[in-house]
C-alpha cells in the first residue's frame, strides 16, 4: 500500500479504509506493488486485476442447529444445519420430513409457518403449497466464510438505540 | 346511527380491554389509536434484481430502510420473494459504499497511471468534460461512447440516449443488455417485426406443459418457478421438460429431463418442427392466414475480429441478417433431414425423451409454455434459436392465447423497460426504431425538437466492439454506468482490460461500490442506488413499475440521472454540432446541451409543485422541475398509438405496474390476439402488426457448430452462469452477509470422474486455463450443478474468480451478443 | 355478498422493546390493526372473511420476537350483509 497516499490532506476516510480492505489483512504475501491495477474491490483480496488471487479459504457450512436472530419478522430464517445431499424433487421433499406438522415434534424441528400452506389466492391447503415447495429458494445455509466487506444495515431495534 | 359492524368492533375491543386490564379511553367512539408519528413508512417498489419484477414493500424509518417484504398485492409474486429479494434492505449498506468522486492523479493532476484521490464533483466534471471535448475536437463523435445498463431506470436510459445520440451525436451508446437480451430482441424483430413477448406470466396458470430451453429458472427466475411448481404440483397432468447441457436445480421438477451437447439445441428445434410436419399436426389454417416463410442466410461467422480465420472463411459474414422468401413446402424439405435418429446422434439425448418432447408441441390439445434465457441468447446462433422456437409455436398456432406462450425470459430488471423500449443500443432509437432509417431519425428529431440531421445515420459500436475499439485506440472517452463490464465482458485479458488501461483513453465509471470495473477506470463517480432515487423499471412481461425516492443516498453520492443531466451543462452546441447545422438553425447557437435536451419545454414542463410533498426527489430539487415526469411523458410520445402505449406518469405511481400497450386505461395481456389486444380488429383472429403484412415469419435455419470446441490441448467445455444467492457480478449481494455466507466463493463444478482423472479432490484448488487466460478456483464435485463428463461450470459473481478471462468474445453476428456458454478449457492442479 | 365476516379481538402480551417490531408486522397486515395499547399489552382487532387467516395472524403474532402471548378474547362471525345494517348508536351525542 503506497504510503504517499496518506500524506495528502483531506483524504477521505473511505480511501484509507478501502485500501486497508483491498489488501487482504490475513494474507502473508507482501503488499502488492503500487500499480494502476491495484485492487480497490475487497472481493479481490488484494490481487491486482492482471493477476489471479489464490483461492479463498475453504468455507464450511455451519451445522450447529442454533437458530439465528432474524433482522425483521418477514425474513426467512437461514438454515442452521448442513443440507448436503438433501433432495427436494417431484418425488420427495427431504426438508418436510422434519419440518412438517407430523415430523416437527419427533425431530424437534420448527414447523414451517402456516403461511407455507397458503396458495397464491390465500386459500389454506392441507399440505405444503406448491409455491413454497422448493425450500432453498428462500432458505439458505450459512458458512463460516470470513466477511470481506461489513454491512451497516440497522434493524428497527438498532435504530431505536441510536 | 352506526353500523352493526362498528358496534361489534367496539364490543370486541371493550371486552379485550377488560380482559387485559386496560381502561378504555374516555372518548369511546375512537377505538383505534392514532398511529404514532414515528412509525415506519411503507412504500412500494419493484425488486432491484432479476427480470421477474417482483413487487416489494419497503419500510423506512429514521431515513434508512429497515425492512422489506414481498408485496401481497403484486400480481407477479403475491407476497413471495427469493432469498435475494428478502435481503434487499441490506444492499445499500455495504461499508465501502462510494461517496466521493475519485480521480487518478500524480502530483496533483490527472494521470492515467496515478493513484485514486478524492475530488469534488466540480473537479471531476471539469476533468471529464475537458477529456470529452478534447476527443470530440480531435477525432469527432465516433470516438466518444457510453456503456449503460438494463438496470438503469427508464428515465436514466432515456436521458443517456438523448445525451449521446442527440447531444454528442454519437451512436456509441450500448447497454449491458447487449450481453443478455440482444439475441432475443433480434429474434422478435425477425419473426414479429416488434420486440417483447406477446404473452404474460398468467400463461403459467393455464399451461399443460412447460419446456425450459436451457434456462435454470429454479435459481434465476425463482418466483416464476414457484408459479410453475405450483401449477405442476397441483395438476399432475402438467408436464415439465427441462433441457440443458448439464443437470441443475430446475431438473428437480422435471418429468422429462434432457441433457444435450452444447449448440445442438438448434438440432432439437428443427427436429420438433420436422416432427410436427411429418405427423400432420401443422395448424394449416393458422399457418396460411398468419405466417410466411423465409430461408435465412447461413455460414455467417462468429462476430470475431475480421482478420480471424473463422471470419474470413464465413461466406455470409457480411450479411448475417439477410434471407430469401420461400414457401411451406421448401421449409418442410429444409427440416426433413432433422430426423429423430439424426437428433439423437447429434445431441446425445435419449430417444424416448425427445419423442415425448416433440409430441407435447405437436399435440393440438396440449397448451405449451416455452421458457428460455441465456442458454438461447448467449449463443453464437442465439437469434436463430429464438426464431426457431417461434417456428414451432407458429406451425401449431400455439401463441398469444392463455397457456400457449413462447416466453422469452428477461435477465435484468429493466432490460425491457429501459434498454430495449428506450432503445439505448448503438443502432436503436425508442419504440423499436433504428438509426439507419431516415423516417425514424426524423421522428426522433421531431419529438426531441432537434435540427434535422442531428442524429447520426450509422450504428455505433456495440458492446464487444466497444472493448475492441478501446483496445485499438479508436474509442477514447468512455462512460460506464450501472454495470461491471470488466468482470462481465468476455476476453478480459485481450480486449477489456487493455482497452480500459490504454493510455489514449479516458474511462469514467459510475457505481455505488468499488468494483473491478471502477478499479480499471480513471475517474470513479459515486452513484445512488435503487430507492435512493425516484425510478421505474419494465419487467419481462411488459409491466412498467414505478417507485419513489424513499431514502437519501449517502452524502456525496448522486444518481446516474443527476450525473447525466449535470454533465450536459458543460457542453455547448458549438462544441458538439456541425457549423452547418448551427448556420441552418441559428437559434441553437450558444445553448448548452442541458438547455437543448432537458430545458426544451417538454422535459421541464412539470413543476415541483406537481410532486407529492411526502417523498424526496433529489434530481428535481437540483434542477428546479419534475425531471422524471418530464422525461417520461416526452418518451411516452414515441410509443403511444404505435402498440407501445403507456398510461400517464401519475397513474404508475398509484398502481402496481401496468402491462403495455395500455389503451384507454386498460393494460394488454395477450398481444396480437383479437379480443385481448386493442390493436387487433374484430374478425382478424391474430395480427402480427409489427410486420407490414401482419404475418409472423417462420425462418428456415440450420445447425452450425460452435466457434470453439474442446480439443486435445483444452479438453473440457467451459460453461458460465449464475447461482441463486448472487446477482450478476456480486457487487451488491456479496456485501450482504447472509448472501455472502450462503455462497462465498465461485467454485468450478465438475464431474467427479473428471476430477479423479486429473488427480483433483473436492475442495482442492485448481487452475482453469484457456487460450485467453486463467483463474484459480476450488473444485466442487457434489454441488447443485452436475455437469456431464467433459464439461465444467463456473459462476461469474466472484471478483476473485474472473472467469471471463477465459472466454473468447465470439458473438452472434446478427445480434452481436456474446456466447458465454461455450469455450474450451482445461483444468490442472495448482 | 353472502359470506361470513369474522371480527375478533386479541390481547397481545409483549416486552416493551418488541413494540416497534410488532408495529412493523401490523403495518403489513391489511386486516389487523392496533386498537389500544398500554405498555406491554396491545389490543388488536382482526377482521376478515376467512377464519383460517385469523388463525394465521395469531401464529404470526406469536412469532414476533418479544411477544409473550396472544389471546383470542372475542370472536364474532356473522353474515356480512347483516353487518352493514344500520342500528341506533347508544354512544351518539
Amino acid at each position: 500500500m503506497g504510503n504517499a497516499s496518506i500524506s495528502f490532506a483531506g483524504f477521505v476516510l473511505m480511501i484509507c479504509a478501502g485500501s486497508a480492505l483491498a489488501q487482504d489483512p490475513e494474507s502473508n504475501a507482501p503488499a502488492p506493488a503500487v500499480s494502476e491495477y491495484r485492487s480497490i474491490d475487497a472481493m479481490r483480496r488484494g490481487a491486482p486485476l492482471d493477476t489471479e488471487p489464490a483461492a479463498a479459504p475453504m468455507a464450511r457450512v455451519e451445522n450447529q442447529d442454533l437458530r439465528r436472530k432474524r433482522g425483521w419478522p418477514e425474513q426467512p430464517p437461514t438454515i442452521p444445519h448442513s443440507v448436503d445431499g438433501y433432495q427436494v424433487t417431484l418425488n420427495a421433499n427431504r426438508c418436510m420430513i422434519c419440518h412438517s406438522r407430523a415430523g416437527a415434534e419427533q425431530f424437534q424441528a420448527p414447523m414451517v409457518s402456516i403461511t407455507h400452506f397458503m396458495d397464491r389466492d390465500g386459500q389454506v391447503l392441507a399440505r405444503i403449497a406448491g409455491r413454497r415447495y422448493f425450500c432453498t429458494q428462500c432458505h439458505v445455509v450459512q458458512t463460516d466464510a470470513r466477511i470481506l466487506v461489513e454491512n451497516d444495515f440497522m434493524d428497527v431495534d438498532a435504530l431505536m438505540e441510536r | 346511527m352506526t353500523t352493526r359492524r362498528d358496534f361489534i368492533r367496539r364490543s370486541a375491543v371493550a371486552s379485550a380491554a377488560a380482559a387485559a386490564g386496560i381502561s378504555l379511553p374516555a372518548d369511546a367512539q375512537n377505538v383505534l389509536l392514532e398511529r404514532s408519528a414515528n412509525e415506519m413508512k411503507w412504500s412500494k417498489a419493484p425488486c432491484r434484481f432479476c427480470g421477474t419484477g417482483c413487487g416489494i414493500n419497503v419500510a423506512v424509518k429514521g431515513g434508512r430502510v429497515v425492512a422489506t417484504h414481498g408485496d401481497i398485492h403484486s400480481e407477479v409474486n403475491r407476497g413471495l420473494n427469493c432469498v435475494k429479494g428478502y435481503f434487499l434492505s441490506k444492499i445499500m449498506y455495504g461499508r465501502d459504499r462510494l461517496t466521493r468522486p475519485l480521480l487518478r492523479k500524480r502530483n496533483g493532476v490527472y494521470a492515467k497511471d496515478g493513484e485514486f484521490e478524492p475530488v469534488s464533483w466540480d473537479e471531476a466534471f471539469d476533468v471529464m468534460a475537458a477529456q470529452f471535448k478534447r476527443v470530440l475536437k480531435e477525432k469527432g463523435p465516433e470516438a466518444v461512447g457510453m456503456f449503460g445498463s438494463g438496470q438503469w431506470t427508464i428515465w436514466e436510459g432515456y436521458a443517456a440516449n438523448k445525451l449521446f445520440k442527440g447531444g454528442f451525436r454519437s451512436n456509441n451508446i450500448d447497454p449491458n443488455a447487449r450481453h443478455c437480451m440482444a439475441s432475443a430482441v433480434m429474434g422478435f424483430m425477425r419473426t414479429f417485426g416488434m420486440d417483447e413477448p406477446m404473452g404474460v406470466y398468467d400463461d403459467i396458470e393455464h399451461a399443460d406443459a412447460f419446456v425450459l430451453w436451457g434456462s435454470n429458472m429454479a435459481e434465476m427466475h425463482p418466483i416464476l418457478w414457484t408459479r410453475v411448481a405450483d401449477r405442476r404440483l397441483a395438476h399432475p397432468h402438467v408436464k415439465v421438460v427441462v433441457m440443458s447441457t448439464f443437470e441443475h436445480r430446475s431438473f428437480d421438477l422435471a418429468d422429462i429431463p434432457i441433457i444435450f451437447k452444447p449448440q445442438t439445441d438448434l438440432v432439437i428445434l428443427n427436429y420438433i418442427a420436422n416432427h410436427i410436419i411429418q405427423s400432420g399436426k401443422v395448424n394449416r389454417e393458422f399457418v396460411e392466414r398468419h405466417t410466411r416463410f423465409m430461408r435465412g442466410n447461413d455460414d455467417i461467422g462468429y462476430g470475431l475480429r475480421p482478420e480471424h480465420s473463422l471470419q474470413k472463411a464465413a461466406k455470409n459474414a457480411g450479411d448475417p441478417n439477410g434471407g430469401t422468401d420461400i414457401d411451406f413446402d421448401a421449409f418442410a424439405a429444409f427440416v426433413r433431414p432433422y430426423t429423430l435418429e439424426h437428433t439423437v446422434r447429434m445431441t446425445g439425448a435419449e430417444r424416448g425423451w425427445l419423442q415425448k418432447l416433440a409430441e407435447l408441441y405437436a399435440d393440438p390439445g396440449t397448451k405449451v409454455v416455452s421458457f428460455w434465457t441465456m442458454g438461447f441468447n448467449q449463443h453464437t446462433r442465439g437469434v436463430w434459436a429464438n426464431n426457431m422456437v417461434y417456428n414451432i409455436h407458429l406451425l401449431t398456432g400455439k401463441i398469444a392465447t392463455p397457456g400457449n406462450s413462447p416466453f422469452s425470459l428477461t435477465g435484468q430488471p429493466s432490460a425491457c423497460g429501459t434498454a430495449r423500449e428506450v432503445g439505448t443500443f448503438s443502432h436503436r432509437l425508442p419504440a423499436d426504431m433504428v438509426v439507419t432509417n431516415p423516417a425514424h431519425r426524423a421522428r426522433a428529431e421531431e419529438i426531441w425538437k432537434l435540427p434535422a440531421g442531428t442524429i447520426h445515420d450509422k450504428p455505433g459500436f456495440h458492446a464487444v466492439e466497444q472493448n475492441r475499439a478501446l483496445r485499438d485506440g479508436r474509442l477514447n472517452a468512455y462512460w460506464v454506468q450501472v454495470n461491471n463490464n470488466i468482470q462481465a465482458g468476455a476476453n478480459i485479458n485481450e480486449e477489456g482490460l487493455p482497452g480500459y488501461r490504454n493510455p489514449e483513453n479516458f474511462i469514467v465509471v459510475s457505481d455505488a461500490y468499488p468494483t473491478v470495473t471502477a478499479q480499471a477506470a480513471d475517474l470513479i463517480l459515486p452513484a445512488a442506488m435503487w430507492v435512493e432515487k425516484e425510478g421505474a423499471y419494465g419487467n419481462a412481461e411488459r409491466r412498467t413499475q414505478f417507485w419513489r425516492q424513499l431514502v437519501d443516498p449517502p452524502a456525496g453520492a448522486r444518481s446516474d440521472l443527476w450525473q447525466l443531466m449535470e454533465f450536459s451543462r458543460r457542453f455547448t452546441t458549438e462544441e458538439c454540432w456541425t457549423a452547418e447545422t448551427l448556420a441552418a438553425n441559428p437559434h441553437f447557437r450558444g445553448k448548452t446541451l442541458f438547455d437543448v435536451l432537458f430545458r426544451n419545454g417538454q422535459v421541464d414542463a412539470f413543476g415541483n409543485d406537481q410532486r407529492p410533498a411526502d417523498y424526496a426527489n433529489a434530481e428535481s430539487e437540483a434542477f428546479g422541475f419534475y425531471v422524471q415526469k418530464g422525461l417520461f411523458e416526452e418518451y411516452a410520445r414515441f410509443g403511444r398509438g404505435k402498440g407501445k402505449d403507456f398510461a400517464d406518469f401519475d397513474t404508475y405511481h398509484k398502481v402496481r405496474g401496468l402491462r403495455w400497450p395500455v389503451v384507454d386505461g386498460k393494460e394488454t395481456l395477450w398481444r396480437y390476439r383479437e379480443g385481448s389486444d386493442p390493436y387487433v380488429k374484430e374478425g382478424e383472429g391474430w395480427k402480427f402488426y409489427g410486420n407490414p403484412d401482419g404475418r409472423a415469419v417462420i425462418w428456415a435455419l440450420p445447425y452450425e457448430p460452435p466457434h470453439e470446441s474442446p480439443d486435445d490441448e483444452f479438453d473440457l467445455w467451459l460453461v458460465t452462469g449464475r447461482v441463486l444467492e448472487h446477482w450478476h457480478s456480486g457487487s451488491m449481494t456479496m456485501r450482504v452477509p447472509e448472501l455472502y455466507r450462503a455462497f462465498p466463493q465461485a467454485p468450478v463444478f465438475m464431474h467427479p470422474d473428471d476430477a479423479a482423472a486429473r488427480g483433483l479432490r473436492r475442495g482442492q484448488t485448481a487452475k482453469l486455463q484457456s487460450r485467453r487466460g486463467e483463474v484459480v478456483a476450488r473444485v466442487e464435485t457434489r454441488g447443485r450443478n452436475r455437469p456431464p463428463r467433459g464439461m465444467v461450470f463456473v459462476p461469474w459473481f466472484d471478483a476473485g474468480v474472473l472467469v471471463n478471462k477465459l472466454l473468447l468474445d465470439a458473438n452472434d453476428p446478427i445480434s452481436r451478443q456474446t456466447d458465454f456458454k461455450k469455450c474450451a478449457c482445461r483444468i490442472v492442479r495448482v | 355478498m353472502s359470506g361470513l365476516l369474522h371480527i375478533a379481538s386479541l390481547v397481545v402480551h409483549h416486552r416493551i422493546d418488541a413494540t416497534e417490531r410488532l408495529d412493523v408486522l401490523l403495518a403489513t397486515l391489511a386486516d389487523t390493526e392496533l386498537a389500544l395499547r398500554d405498555g406491554g399489552r396491545s389490543v388488536l382487532l382482526c377482521e376478515g372473511e376467512d377464519e383460517n387467516r385469523l388463525l394465521e395472524r395469531i401464529e404470526m403474532l406469536n412469532h414476533v420476537d418479544g411477544v409473550v402471548g396472544v389471546n383470542l378474547v372475542h370472536h364474532h362471525a356473522e353474515c356480512s350483509d347483516l353487518m352493514l345494517e344500520e342500528i341506533p348508536d347508544d354512544h351518539a351525542p
